[in-house]
């Protein structure tokens, strides 16, 4: 085991001391090499290229927009008062007043992707296999079917989770938050700060100022918060769970923010590697 | 039987990036490494007709860059350091195939890092300087630069999906 840490610190220093971004890319290697080779592909090629230009060709000679219209992103804007539709997988959506809501044509293939500006409230048609995204400028909302509300404006995005379970993610840090019915979720894009509250509690994280306050949540509450946040997971005994914690903490790190809670609440919280 | 296209698109896609790492190791040098594999794989597709007689795949591909590898060292200029001739030589075939992979996977990771801490990151790991120097010269405080490391850190080393897994689960 240890002799495998060792390892991973070598490969870690020798990658870092070669790194160079872009280099050693698949995708441009590939390119690269397909260019060279004799014989490889250039018969789909030429047939690709072909169609495209006869079709190409044909929308531009009869004039016909149609091709523009089915491609083009269907965009819903309340313009005048509270507006609700009908989204094609008969998810529901209700926009206030000024809030956009655009989809493209691939909505519903491998998933349901939309992207939104202002207040809307979401009511998600349960689907597993196609997840339900909504983007805003500062965050993303990923669900399988519930009900939420997404408030976005030039200062961060707000998810309110009515029924369900949904996984907010902010622009950055780049964080999963996992959100069930009941919680609120606050993200100033400003300052990185996340505010998360539920009934009676809430907890505060800013990862510019590095700061973390917590407001009567719980161990539970915490840990997983915390776990998701720093992307370890987290635990404590059983009974520790339920109990109640309201404290500050700057510019300390999650190791020393576990070692004071455990020290001041006689709990028993532990990094499991 | 010839190889489809493919199936070497896959190889390709699958032992490129480990292999410009394993051939990194010889030559010092991303720019050779690349070429090196690109010569490979365009000797390999020369070789399809062939390929069925060939058992493992990926160890003639790992075999390959490296016997290009010595070659391009030894028919370098007398400056190539000695040390830099068959780094590999006390580990097994398994076990350079796996840190190629491994180191990879590892690139692949500071690809994805946020620009900000890919740059701290760096500052540490390849420069060696610490956080109390990085500190310094980024302006932020200590316990961020450690913060920051420490998540690097983390992404190399923890499973990216358990957020995601708990989630579908």
């Amino acid at each position: 085991m240890q002799k495998n840490r060792n390892d991973i610190d070598d490969s870690v220093r020798f990658v870092a001391q070669h790194y160079q971004q872009g280099v050693f890319d698949t995708a441009n290697g590939w390119k690269k090499l397909t260019h060279t080779l004799p014989g490889f592909r250039k018969g789909h090629y030429l047939t690709l290229v072909a169609r495209v230009a006869a079709v190409a060709l044909l929308l531009l000679v009869s004039g016909i927009g149609i091709w523009m219209s089915v491609n083009r992103p269907r965009q819903l804007v309340a313009e005048s008062g509270n507006y609700a539709f009908t989204l094609p997988d008969r998810s529901e959506v209700v926009m206030q007043e000024g809030a956009e809501l655009t989809y493209d044509r691939r909505f519903g293939q491998q998933d349901r992707r939309v992207a939104m500006l202002g207040d809307i409230r979401f009511i998600v048609t349960r689907d597993e296999t196609k997840p339900f995204i909504v983007t805003t400028p500062t965050a993303s909302i990923t669900v399988l079917g519930t009900v939420f509300d997404v408030s976005e404006n030039e200062e961060g995005t707000t998810l309110s989770v009515i029924s369900g379970r949904v996984l907010f993610t902010p622009v950055s840090p780049a964080v999963q938050l996992l959100c069930s019915a009941g919680m609120r979720i606050h993200y100033k894009a400003k300052g990185e700060e996340i505010n998360v509250f539920s009934d009676d509690a809430s907890i505060f994280y800013s990862a510019k100022r590095n700061e973390l306050s917590i407001h009567n949540a719980t161990i539970e509450q915490l840990l997983q918060l915390l776990s998701q946040y720093y992307n370890i997971q987290l635990e404590a005994p059983e009974e520790e769970l339920p109990l109640h914690l309201t404290a500050s903490f700057s510019g300390k790190s999650i190791i020393e923010i576990l070692n004071i809670i455990n020290i001041t609440l006689d709990t028993h919280i532990q990094i499991v590697h | 039987m010839q190889v489809s296209e493919k199936q070497f698109s896959k190889y390709f896609h699958t032992h490129y990036r480990p292999l410009c790492l394993h051939a990194l190791h010889f030559l010092g040098n991303t720019e050779e490494a690349e070429d090196v594999v690109q010569e490979i794989f365009m000797k390999l597709w020369d070789k399809r007709e062939q390929l069925a007689t060939i058992k493992s795949v990926k160890a003639y591909l790992y075999k390959a860059v490296r016997n290009n590898c010595l070659t391009r060292i030894r028919d370098a200029k007398p400056t190539t350091s000695l040390e830099m001739v068959a780094p590999d030589q006390l580990l097994s075939d398994e076990e350079v195939e796996e840190r190629s992979e491994m180191e990879a996977r590892i690139w692949k990771m500071i690809d994805e890092l946020p620009e900000r801490r890919r740059h701290i990151f760096l500052m540490a790991k390849r420069d060696g300087l610490s956080y109390k120097e990085i500190a310094a010269q980024t302006g932020l405080t200590v316990k961020t630069i450690e913060n920051h490391v420490f998540r690097a850190m983390q992404s190399l080393r923890a499973n990216d999906f358990n957020a995601y897994i708990f989630f579908f689960a």
